[in-house]
């Protein structure tokens, strides 16, 4: 972008940075690259409370945005509305069902427990020593298919568990070496942080999904994982007995 | 097609479509401008309604004055904060600040409140961006204002040019713990290295009067209009403190 361009086009006859000017300066904080801006924003934004109050105050508007889990929009018109009504009266319906089904297996599998069944007390002589490794879902994490479209799937974040990887996490108990936020990795996988009380520390590594795909309590830093994760996302927690201390996310190819 | 692109396009065949879909923006923005006081709660459907209305009204010089040269979301949430502020301004609300909560730095040993921290060291973040010929100025002065001890990075990347026996001196005096020294001695020193930086010959005084009106300059973004947040001088410190920290990882 020329200067003169951009003087052209993102300032207004009093001298001030327009709307465009001001989303630019934003776009460029967050793609960090506002020093690349042309010299004659530089210098106006540099002298300029009132465009710097604007761009600080998108800039916030943006964070927010980012952390509030999307919901559906309601439509401006009345007959959608009603539409839309009739549609979640039936959504309603059906999740009751599903509610009420879910709590049916629920109570049959408390009573499979109370009976000790062999196959889970072999489940129990498995958990052994002071480092637990239990595998509550398929080394797949939830890569099940290899279709294209089920295979993207997998790539899909979790709002909740992307909301905490994608914050500027920061604890006074543990500071995270590797591996690096959203990074691909192939093969076997290194953990490493630093951690005040590393005797403390379990580790958990959830599908992109939010499903646990592998824990471990009494984690020690470096944590070399050889386990199976197919092509996908994930996250993976540190946390400790009271608190959750760390959430990243990685990418298997 | 990116979004961007299909935003872009239907700017141009479908703009009426266009605003419905960022519905959900204007929603998050008018109940942030709620949360910071600037609207009452039960004001939120009207501050929408007019929200809308002014965005509907404005399509046609979005049409002809958008460029393309930044993201369409942000231009349009560049252009609602605008109307709400002017909607606030007309109903001529007093914003009510929740001292108790605004004011205060949230604690770090909840995740939530950890989020609320590290969305507070975000915003101090993008304030400093914006000083971007004087950063490294500031940088300095916000550190050895507040105490905090230099680091042999922070000289490589705020001063390259420094020259190795000044750069070995400031990190001898300046790079551990320097509580007990004076505000005298402290600006005398930044003065001294201002000075051979800049080449110029401030005294101490103006380097002071300098740092103070950038510290608040700073507080005021911070704090708004409209209102954010309730910071002072020595919450800000907290903040700089966060944003030097080893264990901050940069995302």
């Amino acid at each position: 972008m020329q200067n003169g361009d951009s003087k052209m086009t993102l300032f207004d006859p009093d001298g001030h940075l327009t709307e465009e000017g001001i989303a630019v300066c934003v776009d460029a904080l967050r793609a960090k690259g506002y020093d690349a801006l042309p010299d004659t924003i530089l210098t106006h934004v540099d002298g300029c409370d009132r465009c710097k109050r604007s761009i600080v105050d998108t800039a916030g508007l943006l964070e927010v945005d980012a952390y509030e889990k999307p919901k559906p929009a309601l439509p401006l018109n009345v007959a959608d509305r009603t539409r839309m009504s009739s549609f979640f009266y039936a959504y309603r319906i059906a999740a009751s069902i599903v509610v009420c089904a879910s709590i049916g297996i629920l109570v049959y599998l408390a009573q499979i427990l109370r009976n000790d069944r062999p196959i889970l007390s072999e489940l129990k002589r498995s958990v052994n020593g002071p480092t637990e490794q239990v595998r509550t879902e398929s080394s797949a994490g939830s890569a099940q298919s290899a279709s294209p479209s089920e295979y993207a799937a997998n790539f899909v974040g979790s709002p909740t568990l992307e909301n905490l990887a994608n914050a500027v996490t920061r604890s006074t108990s543990v500071a995270v070496r590797a591996p690096g936020n959203g990074v691909t990795l192939k093969g076997k996988i290194e953990f490493e942080w630093m951690a005040r009380e590393p005797s403390k520390i379990a580790m958990e590594i959830l599908s992109n999904t939010g499903k646990p795909v592998y824990r471990f309590a009494h984690c020690k830093s470096p944590f070399h994982f050889n386990g199976e994760l197919k092509p996908g996302l994930y996250y993976w927690k540190l946390e400790d007995e009271s608190d959750l201390l760390y959430v990243g996310k990685f990418f298997v190819k | 097609m990116t979004d961007n692109e299909k935003d872009i396009e239907m700017l141009r065949s479908d703009p009426s479509g266009l605003i419905l879909r960022y519905q959900e923006t204007v929603r998050i923005i008018v109940r942030k401008y709620i949360s910071s006081g600037l609207f009452k709660a039960s004001e939120f459907e009207d501050v929408i309604q007019e929200v809308n209305v002014s965005l509907l009204a404005k399509l046609p010089a979005m049409q002809t004055q958008y460029n393309g040269l930044s993201l369409f979301r942000t231009y349009l949430s560049v252009i609602v904060r605008n109307i709400c502020l002017k909607e606030a301004d007309r109903m001529k609300r007093n914003p009510e600040v929740d001292i108790e909560t605004i004011g205060e730095i949230p604690r770090h040993d909840r995740v939530e409140d950890r989020i609320a921290v590290e969305h507070e060291i975000g915003r101090f973040k993008t304030i400093v961006g914006l000083y971007q010929k004087q950063r490294p100025k500031l940088l300095l002065c916000l550190k050895m204002r507040y105490r905090i001890p230099l680091s042999e990075k922070n000289i490589a990347e705020w001063f390259p040019t420094m020259n190795h026996a000044d750069a070995i001196e400031l990190l001898t005096r300046f790079g551990g713990t320097y509580d007990h020294v004076g505000d005298r001695d402290i600006y005398r020193a930044l003065t001294s290295i201002v000075n051979r930086l800049e080449g110029k010959n401030n005294t101490p005084d103006a380097i002071r009067k300098w740092t103070d009106s950038k510290i608040q300059e700073i507080l005021e973004l911070l704090n708004g209009p409209p209102a954010n947040s309730k910071h002072t001088p020595e919450t800000l410190k907290i903040l700089i403190d966060d944003f030097f920290s080893p264990f901050l990882l940069e995302k």
